[in-house]
């Protein structure tokens, strides 16, 4: 190795390095523990609070923490900046929460304990931009409300049998006063109007206390979408409301037939998709993905076919087109692919293009059909015999 | 007046015959004649004569029936026996005993005997009575216990009969069982077993059944003579109770992370019965956001991971019980834990270089491939968050903030998508400003979905002098 090639090489080697250093991704976490919490105001409440700085990545961090809003003069913490070392995952801090007598409105008051990352700058060139970290956890102080005032909430909890569906209705008492008597009455309805009524059982809060209220709801007569709870919370003859969505089962597209009208190789068809919405919403931009691969699973053809629009528990049409003219005669598949949002249905369709024919998929006759062609019969029937008679009367 | 005997006259006759009846009687009476009773001088008769007695005149037919009737047909005797002379066997009829003899072991004896007649005239008297023993059975050869092991089984127990003999020599004992007071062959053995020695059945009793209650007996035999067979005390199938205990999170754990927590238990079963075990977990608060709230679960293992979100920052309690076949055990005391709200933003990626730009030209992260990259941030906590944004300090000395010289934006990471709220978050460009304003709300924690990228777009003033540029940003965390 010559003198310049040995100059060659370390060079190259801080070329190296510093790229490696220009492209390596420093990585910074921060954590928080709780991130929130609420506290009842008490006039000249005293509380001490424990918080929990996280240091996920065992970096070494400096803290700083400070306090905002309205209340943020009430907080004072054990130490307000943090040297924390990569050996440390956690490090606990303390808070002394002074309340004064009093502090304004009724409702809910809140202050946010600000944990940041003391960054130091330091250029790495050219136009740089970098992190600095900062969590927030939050401390709600509830002033009760004069007299009865009760805060309610909504859950629609997974089914505990088939057909049946349970509601939740947290209670929480954030007046000045108990509450003798609490229930509530849930109404479901869907987009035509009112279905049905359940009713919690009663109960009683003391001021600053919750309770839980449920009822389960059995359905049986009703279809498949999204309907809407109406909790009408009833307290001591006050009410307070709140509603909420739900789903019964789950959105649905059937791909009802699919029609390729005068098939035949070396000629482009009609392929038209009759899709059925069975959900009782309007679904807009529902489309399909069509591909037809040959016997050996080989995909010859992928294309997307417009959208459309399919009202609650209507049928809709998606017409395209499908080239076969560059296909010999075989034994083809047609993967029919329909989404919608999230949604994705698919059916497959053996296509026999060895003898082409006009396709149809197979379709089922209605009963309505059958009847209908028994009383063209006899319509026709009829119809005859009194043209025998009027010709016999002549 | 003095008289003269003379042969020739009465006197004299009435002497004579008065000696010869004397010497007659004399002849006849004085001389000892034997008697012989049941025999002759040729020879005896084979057999038993009882009721003898020698009258010295003749007895009626009456007298010969009375002495008959007061004869052995009219002795009762009975005998009983005790331990402790406060507690007596019934009364055995002595005389009936086929064998004729009453073997006992007990440590005293009483007998009654009975005199009784057809004719209340008579008065029958017994003169002597005399009783025998012999010690027919060896008291060095019987057997002191007999036990059935363990006094306690369960199903999985295997029955074990154990026979204690005292014996100078060896000797073999047959071993039988009663199952619900049946015998049972099934079991049946017989063990040789040295002198002295407790002695242990061939064959153990398994596959129990729950409530059945089984008995051993034995029997010795020493070569010359058995014992009666003895029975073991009673012993009754029993069904233990598994044992659990809760392991962990242990109680009062206020600091749990994952928001479905794996719950892990011990347990024990006596009888090595399958159990399966019903558990219980329950949010004690009134509001749990509908989040997991009450959950019954039956299981098999001895843990479980509910596959529901928990809420955070309120005590549940959970408690298990084991079923093992046939009983439940009570539920465990319940234990607490709660599950703390974590708010950890992780930048992934936290440092964007553009390297050198010339005055006016444009350049951002979101089109220019990999070689510029974004910010990515990731949601490392257990609760949705809301991240904000803002400049620290300026990044063009001739550019302020919130201008569209330095703007951002929320994008997909390529780790995540759907991984916050697109219609509340700031998906397109915006300027960077010096205040706290949008970048995403409600960040996924789930780890397939909990990245967002920051991308970020820069035009250099045409005025901006040349060297380094930098800018801070500070990406803040909250709950949503």
């Amino acid at each position: 190795m010559t003198f310049s090639n040995r100059y060659r090489n370390i060079a190259l080697f801080f070329v190296l390095v510093s790229m490696f250093l220009a492209v390596s991704q420093p990585v910074s976490a921060l954590g928080i523990a709780p991130a929130n919490k609420d506290l009842n105001f008490e006039p000249y409440l005293a509380k001490d609070i424990r918080y929990r700085i996280l240091n996920t990545n065992h970096e070494d961090l400096n803290i700083r923490i400070a306090t905002s809003g309205e209340l943020a003069n009430y907080i004072i913490f054990n130490e307000t900046s943090l040297h924390i070392l990569p050996e440390e995952s956690e490090r606990y801090v303390y808070a002394k929460v002074r309340l004064p007598e009093s502090i304004g409105a009724p409702g809910p008051h809140r202050l946010e304990i600000l944990f940041y990352e003391n960054h130091t700058s330091s250029l790495v060139g050219g136009a740089t931009i970098k992190s600095s970290l900062e969590v927030i956890s939050t401390l709600t102080i509830n002033v009760p409300y004069p007299s009865k005032y009760v805060e309610a909430g909504l859950y629609i909890l997974k089914p505990q049998a088939k057909d049946e569906i349970l509601f939740r209705v947290p209670v929480t008492n954030k007046g000045s006063e108990d509450v003798e008597s609490v229930y509530a009455t849930i109404d479901i309805s869907s987009r035509s109007g009112f279905i049905d009524s359940v009713e919690t059982e009663q109960s009683s809060i003391k001021t600053e206390g919750a309770a839980r209220l449920s009822a389960s709801w059995k359905y049986t007569h009703v279809k498949n979408g999204t309907y809407n709870a109406t909790a009408i919370v009833d307290y001591d003859g006050k009410q307070t409301k709140i509603s909420k969505p739900f789903r019964i089962g789950d959105i649905n597209i059937e791909i009802a037939d699919v029609k390729l009208k005068d098939l035949r190789i070396g000629e482009i068809s009609k392929l038209t998709i009759l899709l059925r919405n069975i959900w009782n919403e309007d679904l807009d931009d529902v489309f399909g993905i069509i591909t037809l691969t040959d016997p050996s699973g080989t995909e010859l053809k992928k294309f997307k076919t417009p959208s459309t629009a399919i009202k609650s528990y209507g049928l809709s049409e998606i017409d395209s087109y499908l080239d076969a003219r560059d296909l010999r005669p075989d034994l083809y598949t047609l993967k029919v692919e329909i989404f919608y949002k999230g949604y994705h249905f698919v059916r497959n369709i053996p296509l026999d293009l060895a003898k082409p024919a006009e396709y149809e998929s197979p379709k089922e006759v209605s009963e309505i059909t059958v009847l209908a062609l028994i009383f063209s019969a006899l319509n026709t029937l009829i119809l005859l015999i009194l043209i025998y008679r009027w010709r016999s009367n002549k | 007046m003095r008289s003269t005997i003379k042969w020739g006259n009465r006197n004299f006759k009435l002497l004579l015959v008065l000696l010869l009846s004397v010497i007659l009687f004399l002849t006849f009476l004085e001389p000892v004649v034997s008697l012989t009773i049941g025999g002759t001088s040729g020879g005896y008769f084979n057999g038993t004569l009882d009721e003898v007695a020698i009258y010295g005149r003749a007895l009626s037919s009456a007298e010969a029936i009375n002495h008959y009737k007061r004869g052995m047909a009219q002795i009762k005797v009975d005998v009983r026996f005790s331990n402790d002379t406060e507690v007596w066997a019934n009364w055995i009829n002595y005389l009936n005993n086929p064998s004729g003899i009453v073997s006992y072991s007990a440590n005293y004896s009483q007998y009654r005997i009975n005199l009784t007649t057809y004719n209340s005239s008579l008065t029958p008297e017994i003169f002597r009575f005399t009783l025998s023993y012999s010690e027919e059975i060896s008291s060095s050869f019987t057997i002191n216990s007999v036990n059935i092991t363990p006094k306690n089984p369960n199903r999985n127990s295997q029955l074990n009969c154990s026979v204690n003999v005292s014996s100078d020599n060896t000797f073999d004992v047959d071993f039988l069982w009663y199952v619900n007071d049946k015998k049972n062959i099934t079991w049946n053995s017989t063990v040789s077993c040295a002198a002295n020695s407790v002695c242990y059945t061939s064959i153990n009793v398994s596959n129990l059944t729950y409530g059945e209650s089984y008995i051993c007996s034995a029997r010795a035999y020493d070569g010359s003579s058995s014992t009666p067979w003895q029975n073991s005390s009673e012993v009754v199938v029993n069904n233990s109770l598994p044992n659990v205990t809760l392991f962990k999170p242990v109680n009062g754990n206020l600091t749990l992370f994952n928001r479905t927590p794996t719950l892990y238990w011990n347990s024990s079963d006596s009888d090595g019965d399958n159990l399966t075990y019903e558990l219980r977990l329950r949010c004690m608060a009134a509001d749990c956001g509908g989040f997991l709230d009450d959950l019954i679960v039956n299981i098999t293992s001895t843990s479980y991971t509910p596959s529901d979100l928990l809420q955070v920052d309120v005590p549940y309690n959970w408690s298990v019980r084991a079923y093992d076949g046939l009983n439940w055990t009570p539920y465990t005391a319940e234990w607490n834990f709660t599950i703390e709200s974590a708010l950890i933003v992780n930048i992934v990626s936290n440092l964007t270089d553009f390297g050198s730009l010339s005055a006016g030209s444009t350049a951002n992260t979101n089109d220019t491939g990999d070689t510029i990259y974004p910010f990515t941030v990731r949601n490392d906590g257990n609760i949705f968050i809301d991240l904000v944004i803002k400049a620290l300090d300026p990044l063009f000395s001739q550019a302020k903030l919130n201008t569209s010289y330095f703007q951002f934006k929320a994008s997909n990471s390529s780790e995540s998508n759907n991984a916050y709220d697109y219609s509340t978050s700031q998906i397109t460009w915006a300027n960077v400003t010096s205040y706290n304003v949008t970048l995403v709300n409600s960040l996924n924690f789930s780890d397939s979905s909990d990245e967002v990228d920051v991308d970020f777009r820069i035009t250099v003033p045409d005025d901006e002098p040349s060297g380094y540029k930098d800018s801070v940003i500070r990406i803040s965390g909250k709950k949503s």
